[in-house]
């Protein structure tokens, strides 16, 4: 009988499923384009695939940022970017203001370029403004 | 409590007998502040003949980090005081930014457990809904008010969990009519159910931006449903005068079929109600004026949080959270109320900036009373984002909670001397202390049929 999946081939040899999917893995990140990604404020340096959201990298380096719905809408995950380029393709919740400013949201932000950002609250002081105390001419459209 | 049958209590007259509360919940959160911990259930006690007064005395950790944890609601409350079946034993705390929705035993009322996660993601891939809000029991069954579709957008709708909290589906028929969705209340007597409007998820849990307001991101509209059928009978647009009408109360009268609103962001009390001839009717009673800050180009509104009904459908209390002041009207005229009492506390304005020995963080926000009347427990957090618009120190100095002392007789507050619970100096670091409720049911938990 033809073996159709590799858990089938039990004891031949180079059927190993746990092998396999090793090897697997290892050819993603190789062909994978990864970019350097520096968290400036916790002083780490680690890559991050052109397809993995910064936090889940970040994670992943076991390094827990600020989360919360995951896919780009609520700002919880916002954090300054210094330098470098990322895509937000779901991204939602930043107003111009707060993207020019250099906000992007770690959630959904995909690197285009090595990228070196300060994360965490402390990133935070002009993501928030009160709107009663700007002068309306100075706020702008989203 | 009636010993022969089901949860809470046969009237509203019976809960006002009951022994004064010893314990209190209150919502914890994380979200915003820096630490990257999970939101938590503390446990508060407000027995102050225990050693442990006003201090908080359990925490209940979500297994998730980031839900925003807001309000929360009972698995069973006086409407099934007829069943004996059934038990409060269940809360419920909806995350605004994940749609998990935690569900804590509280059998052991001082040491509440974890029971289950309804998992936000099985919430929108079911339902297409995000973002749960107010829960409220029905009979067997549950339903959650959900301010976003599965990817945050509004209107929303209504999420119908069943008692051992799967997701049955959607719970309207219809919702033309309705713009965004938020609160709701219900009265079965009267088919009726009312709901309010704050904005879409995508709008609000970023922070609050004029520019949204302007391009009619935020609601204005109250809706009037048959309850029964699950539908929308009427939508009333107040225009400028009900921007963003959050909460929303019915009397506790089962007989009555009228209640209050308060539009947030114009920050006027509306008065609601069912007539003979089964219209529903609104008129604006409470108008509080804006404050022209220094320094600030656009006049300040007060921004009434939270409102509610004492048991005795007498007094009507809320909260000013830009201002910083907490009101006590006397409603037993409905369309005329009278201002009988108001503290300061904390608020944008400074007029309290220090309560108890603590400088407080934000204004008056969440309140609850007690069953009797007498107490009122104030938390000062609003939301993570709009906390850290306004009020940016709460996120490393932590929210509070005071107990207003008011009197039932003559009208009137004053702030309990005795009484604060500071979330500043919570173990894993500061904390916001949002919506709280008590053990056996409250004034904004319970209804009667
Ligand atoms: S976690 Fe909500 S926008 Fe990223």
């Amino acid at each position: 009988m033809r073996c159709l999946r590799p858990c089938e081939g039990r004891g031949r040899r180079g059927r190993n499923p746990r092998a396999i999917q090793a090897a697997l893995r290892l050819a993603e990140t190789l062909v994978a384009v990864t970019h350097k990604v520096t968290l400036r404020n916790r002083g780490v340096t680690f890559h991050v695939a052109e397809d993995e959201p910064i936090y889940a990298a970040a994670l992943r380096e076991g390094i827990q940022l600020p989360i919360a719905c995951n896919y780009g809408g609520c700002i919880t995950c916002a954090a300054k970017m210094l330098s470098g380029k990322v895509r937000q393709p779901k991204g939602t919740a930043l107003n111009r203001r707060q993207s020019q400013a250099g906000y992007i949201l770690l959630c959904v932000a995909l690197p285009v370029t090595d990228c070196e950002i300060d994360v965490g609250v402390e990133s935070h002081d002009q993501l928030y403004q009160n709107p009663f105390a700007v002068a309306p001419g100075a706020r702008l459209r989203r | 409590m009636s010993e022969c049958c089901g949860p809470g209590y046969a009237s509203p007259a019976e809960a006002m007998q009951a022994e004064r509360e010893k314990l209190l919940y209150t919502v914890a959160l994380y979200v915003g502040t820096g630490v990257e911990a999970p939101d938590y259930l503390a446990t508060v006690d407000v027995d102050p003949d225990s050693p442990t007064y006003s201090q908080v005395v359990a925490r209940t950790e979500m297994p998730q980090i980031g839900d925003e944890l807001h309000h929360s609601g009972w698995n069973a409350c006086s409407s099934c005081n007829d069943d004996s079946s059934m038990k409060r034993q269940f809360l419920l705390l909806p995350g605004v930014r994940t749609s998990n929705i935690n569900v804590v035993d509280v059998s052991d009322a001082k040491n509440p457990k974890l029971h289950k996660v309804v998992s936000g993601d099985d919430i929108k891939a079911k339902t297409g809904l995000s973002g749960p809000h107010t829960v409220h029991c029905l009979k067997q069954d549950i339903i959650i008010s959900m301010l976003g579709d599965a990817d945050g957008n509004a209107p929303g709708g209504f999420l119908h969990l069943d008692k051992d909290f799967n997701i049955v589906g959607r719970w309207e028929n219809d919702i033309t009519g309705m713009n965004y969705n938020y609160d709701f209340w219900y009265q079965p007597r009267h088919n009726m159910m009312v709901s309010s409007e704050w904005g879409a998820p995508n709008t609000f849990m970023p922070g609050f931006d004029l520019e949204d307001v302007a391009a009619g991101k935020y609601g204005q509209s109250i809706h009037f449903w048959d309850f029964e059928g699950k539908k929308i009978v009427k939508s009333i647009d107040m225009g400028a005068d009900g921007m963003i009408p959050l909460e929303v109360r019915g009397l506790h009268d089962p007989a009555s079929n009228e209640g209050f609103f308060a539009a947030t962001l114009s920050s006027n009390v509306f008065r609601w109600w069912k007539t003979d001839d089964g219209d529903f009717e609104i008129e604006k009673v409470i108008d509080i004026d804006t404050i022209d800050v220094e320094g600030f180009p656009v006049p300040m509104p007060s921004l009434i949080t939270d409102i509610l009904i004492s048991m005795d459908d007498k007094y009507l209390y809320f909260a000013n959270w830009l201002h910083g002041d907490l009101r006590q009207y006397d409603v037993s005229d409905r369309a005329n109320p009278k201002l009988t009492g108001q503290v300061w506390i904390g608020g944008m304005l400074g007029k309290a900036p220090e309560v108890n020995g603590v400088k407080v963080q934000g204004a008056p926000q969440m309140i609850q009373l007690s069953l009797d009347g007498k107490r009122l427990y104030v938390t000062t957090s609003l939301f993570s984002s709009w906390d850290n618009q306004f009020y940016p120190d709460m996120k490393d100095k932590g929210a509070q909670m005071y107990m207003i002392d008011c009197d039932t007789e003559n009208g009137g507050m004053s702030i309990n001397p005795d009484f604060v619970v500071d979330f500043g100096g919570e173990p894993n670091g500061p904390s916001r202390c949002h919506e709280m409720r008590y053990p056996g049911g409250d004034v904004t938990s319970d209804i009667w049929m």
